[in-house]
């Protein structure tokens, strides 16, 4: 009597629908991306001039630039006050501290469209504080003016602020306090404890929250196209138009400036995984 | 100066809170009073949700909302634990490049993805250019990363090998013990990571707005086209999404907690 | 023809490193075998292969007369205790029992009362309805044996169980494990890394080093008798000497080989000169002397030889450090190695 060994592989039968989702939705539209980038408008041969435009159309430098300063802006903005909040936080009683991780928890959840309509009521054309300026004369109130880049620059702060707290926190509570009494046993005050000790053993997860809040916001649409629908020089709203709306599409162009954005993802990917990697280690 | 820093320390947190609060607040106001021409607001009334209540174009799109939001979730949690079964199993040295695949989406977020899918099925014969079906495929890439580390870590945390090999020396076959003793176990995480991704697709706009647009109407498209029409019924609206995506998420953190609490008990 | 047999067992990761190497192994039906042996030795491998958990490259098994090489895990007939915690934590105790059965598609009520059965015999009455997580590792443990021998396996696999429990309920479940595999007649091989756990538990050891069995014995045989200086070591406190080291002790006398073994205990030491024929002396400094509970062991230098020797610990034969004692040793405690 002889048996052979079983040794089918029937369990790979169980990798199908997870590389028919990846491949038809992930892999292949990646690779269309970059394939279709190179083709010119309406197909056919290989070409240079979507990026030629891209980097030589005042629009698209602008939307490049501005796509970066406000995630940039955003990012710091969202660190800065996160860093104030989550260090104050720290130091607050626990009841004082839920609460208020409470309220990160909630607004969190607002973003997108809904975001941009809060602040269209707050600080619109007719919002309610543009109002309570024009009525009692309070001049960089009724004067603010939402819909520009710097309008958006301030809804864009708004959703940075509980993601960067969240990811704050508990880099906060790996604050040892035996380091702060070391620094006093040595001779040192808290200029010393916060600028000597703290922020650089802080700094690799800082760094790594930066670039979290950079892509998130690269990537953010909802809120600057319910805000300022295709009239503002922004990265994914000149990628949405060309697949949507009453102008001419241009899909080969569309996925060329998708390829430029998907650049600047993976670069600050990369710098997370690196500043992650290092705070590892460290 | 330990008084002054607590009240320093205080006066950030209220700052913060309030500036976060304000939009959220006022956004319910506006959609209970009729009129709000200055400090305060005058005429309070229900009447705006009464309205989209009895608005079947709004219910369906909520419907629509909800029904896109969990295709996807449901699929994609399918094939990843169908995938997590393998890589436990059977070749734990495809983790790497599952893990690699799974990560991409973080790099495709939104926009890129959905015209890397239009650009390339648009036009298309037959189901491939269904835009329901594009859609239902774009929100399984968008939800991957998050699927698949929140079940890698909940799988991670048990003893699945071993519990599989007492399965079978017991007669019962690994994909039988995977399903009836481990996936189980993992029920809380499972049922957390799903309603987390719930909540992302539930709350998106760029993905709809560009592979479907008009043409599938979400609950985000529809409170989008109703903005330019009446203020209030779209803090109306925007109340009853926050309020879903609340409740949700509240509930994700409470099974959570509780899965996190019945994995430490079972370490202990 | 025994009731279990190893024939030739081979086993590599990538063809290089040999975790088996090629292992002749007989197990009496009835008997408790004990695989001891450090860790990396291969005693879990070995004892998966017999579950069919492990492939093994080349080699036969047979169980029962049948040749269970190829068999699948699942039709071998094997009862199996891990050392991680295994029970199914969504289950109750009463369900864990019954899992096996259950899934061999027993009649209920032949479920029910195997599974009282089962429950009784390692005391867990009344637990029935807990979760694992409600129970101690001890509990749980033996949550595992019964689930293991409700199904009465040919043979009960137990993979170091008792690893992760703490010192004293240990004894307590080695006795209970004992008492069970007798009760039952139950062929079992238990697999250890701990010489007193086998020492207490065994009716015969296989100690295994790199791939292969050593030594095989009861346990007192390997206890006096160890064959090789790894055995020597791994078992006992024994003293490992060279001939060079033994011509130190007693410069007429002229040893071959390369190691030779002296147990601790059976060296005699005397404040007077030792006149029995039947001991060779020598004399030797006492370096220094620890107290393990009833036992005094002192740390003796004779010229450059540093051993050890163990005596009951009497009050009226202690010897301070630095004091010079008479050593008396009989001859065939000098056990020769083979390597």
């Amino acid at each position: 009597m002889t048996k052979t060994k079983k040794n089918s592989k029937v369990y790979l039968l169980a990798l199908v629908p997870f590389f028919v989702i990846t491949f038809l939705f992930e892999i292949l539209p990646l690779i269309n991306i970059v394939i279709k980038s190179f083709t010119p408008t309406g197909g056919g041969g290989f070409t240079l001039e979507h990026f030629v435009k891209i980097f030589s159309t005042r629009l698209y430098q602008q939307s490049i630039w501005n796509s970066i300063w406000i995630s940039v802006v955003s990012a710091l903005a969202g660190i800065v006050i996160a860093f104030l909040a989550a260090k104050a936080a720290n130091a607050a009683s626990p009841k004082v501290r839920n609460i208020f991780t409470s309220v990160l928890n909630i607004t969190s959840n607002f973003a997108g469209v809904p975001l941009a309509f809060a602040f269209m009521i707050l600080l619109g054309n007719v919002g309610i504080l543009t109002l309570i300026g024009k009525n009692y004369g309070i001049g960089f109130l009724a004067d603010f003016d939402l819909y520009t880049i710097n309008g958006l620059l301030l809804t864009y702060i708004y959703f940075q602020i509980p993601m960067a707290t969240l990811l704050m926190l508990p880099i906060f509570g790996g604050l040892k306090k035996e380091w702060r009494e070391a620094v006093g046993l040595l001779g040192g005050n808290s200029f010393h404890y916060w600028f000597k000790v703290a922020i650089p053993s802080l700094l690799p997860s800082i760094l790594g929250t930066f670039s979290v809040l950079f892509a998130n916001s690269l990537a953010a649409y909802g809120t600057a196209y319910a805000l300022l629908s295709n009239n503002i020089a922004l990265l994914p709203i000149r990628i949405s138009q060309q697949y949507v709306g009453e102008v001419v599409q241009n899909q080969e162009f569309g996925c060329a400036l998708a390829l430029v954005m998907m650049i600047l993802m993976v670069i600050s990917i990369l710098i997370t995984n690196k500043f992650q990697k290092r705070g590892a280690n460290a | 100066m330990k008084i002054k820093t607590h009240l320093w320390d205080g006066l950030i947190l209220f700052l913060v809170a309030a500036f976060l609060i304000l939009p959220l607040a006022l956004t319910f106001f506006y959609s209970v009073f009729t009129e709000w021409m200055d400090i305060l607001p005058t005429g309070f009334t229900l009447s705006f949700y009464a309205g989209i209540f009895s608005d079947g174009a709004f219910i369906n799109s909520l419907l629509r909302s909800i029904v896109i939001s969990i295709v996807p979730v449901v699929i994609c949690t399918i094939a990843i634990l169908l995938v997590l079964y393998v890589i436990t199993l059977y070749v734990p040295k495809l983790e790497k490049y599952i893990e690699i695949l799974c990560n991409i989406p973080y790099a495709i977020q939104g926009v890129i993805l959905a015209a890397g899918i239009i650009s390339l099925y648009s036009g298309k014969p037959g189901f491939l250019s269904n835009r329901i079906f594009l859609l239902v495929g774009a929100y399984c890439i968008i939800i991957l990363p998050y699927v698949f580390r929140g079940l890698k870590n909940m799988i991670g945390a048990l003893n699945v090998r071993c519990v599989i090999e007492a399965a079978q020396v017991l007669g019962c076959s690994k994909l039988h013990a995977f399903f009836t003793i481990v996936i189980p176990q993992m029920k809380r995480g499972i049922i957390s990571t799903m309603m987390l991704a719930f909540t992302m697709i539930f709350a998106d706009f760029v993905v709809v707005n560009m592979i479907a647009g008009s043409a599938f109407r979400t609950a985000g498209i529809y409170l989008y086209q109703t903005m330019s029409k009446s203020g209030q019924t779209s803090s109306a609206i925007i109340v009853i999404l926050f309020i879903t995506t609340l409740l949700i998420s509240t509930l994700t953190l409470m099974i959570q907690n509780k899965a996190i609490k019945s994995t430490k008990g079972r370490k202990a | 023809m025994a009731y279990i047999e190893f024939r030739g067992i081979c086993k590599s990761y990538d063809g290089v490193n040999q975790v088996l190497k090629s292992i002749d192994l007989d197990v009496e039906k009835g008997e408790l075998v004990t695989l001891l042996g450090p860790s990396g030795c291969g005693k879990s491998t070995l004892l998966r292969s017999l579950a069919g958990l492990e492939d093994i490259s080349s080699g036969q098994i047979i169980l029962d007369g049948e040749d269970i090489t190829n068999t699948p895990v699942q039709k071998r007939g094997i009862g199996m205790v891990f050392q991680q915690y295994s029970l199914f934590q969504n289950m109750n105790v009463e369900d864990n029992i019954a899992f096996g059965l259950k899934i061999a598609k027993m009649d209920k009520n032949e479920i029910d009362k195997k599974v009282k059965a089962a429950i009784e015999m390692v005391d867990l009455y009344g637990k029935e309805k807990s979760y694992p997580s409600q129970l101690s590792g001890g509990q749980q443990q033996r949550v595992a044996i019964a689930r293991a021998i409700v199904m009465e396996p040919k043979v009960l696999l137990l993979d170091e169980p008792l690893s992760a429990i703490d010192a004293k309920l240990r004894r307590e479940l080695q006795e209970k494990i004992k008492r069970v595999q007798k009760e039952l007649k139950i062929t079992t091989i238990f697999v250890t890394h701990d010489q007193d756990e086998a020492m207490i538990m065994s009716d015969k050891i296989h100690l295994m080093n790199q791939g292969v069995i050593e030594q095989s014995g009861k346990p007192v045989q390997l206890y006096t008798h160890p064959v090789s200086k790894f055995a020597a070591e791994f078992i006992g406190h024994y003293n490992i000497l060279t001939p060079v080291d033994l011509t130190a002790f007693f410069p007429e006398k002229r040893y071959p080989g390369n190691y030779y073994a002296i147990r601790p205990e059976t060296f005699m030491l005397s404040k007077e000169p030792i006149e029995d024929p039947a001991y060779l002396t020598f004399d030797a400094k006492v370096v220094d002397f620890i107290s393990r509970g009833n036992v005094l062991r002192y740390t003796l230098q004779c010229k450059d030889v540093v051993f050890t020797s163990e005596v009951l610990f009497r009050s009226f034969a202690l010897f301070e450090p630095g004091a010079t004692v008479h050593v008396g040793i009989e001859e065939h405690n000098l056990l020769r190695l083979n390597d």
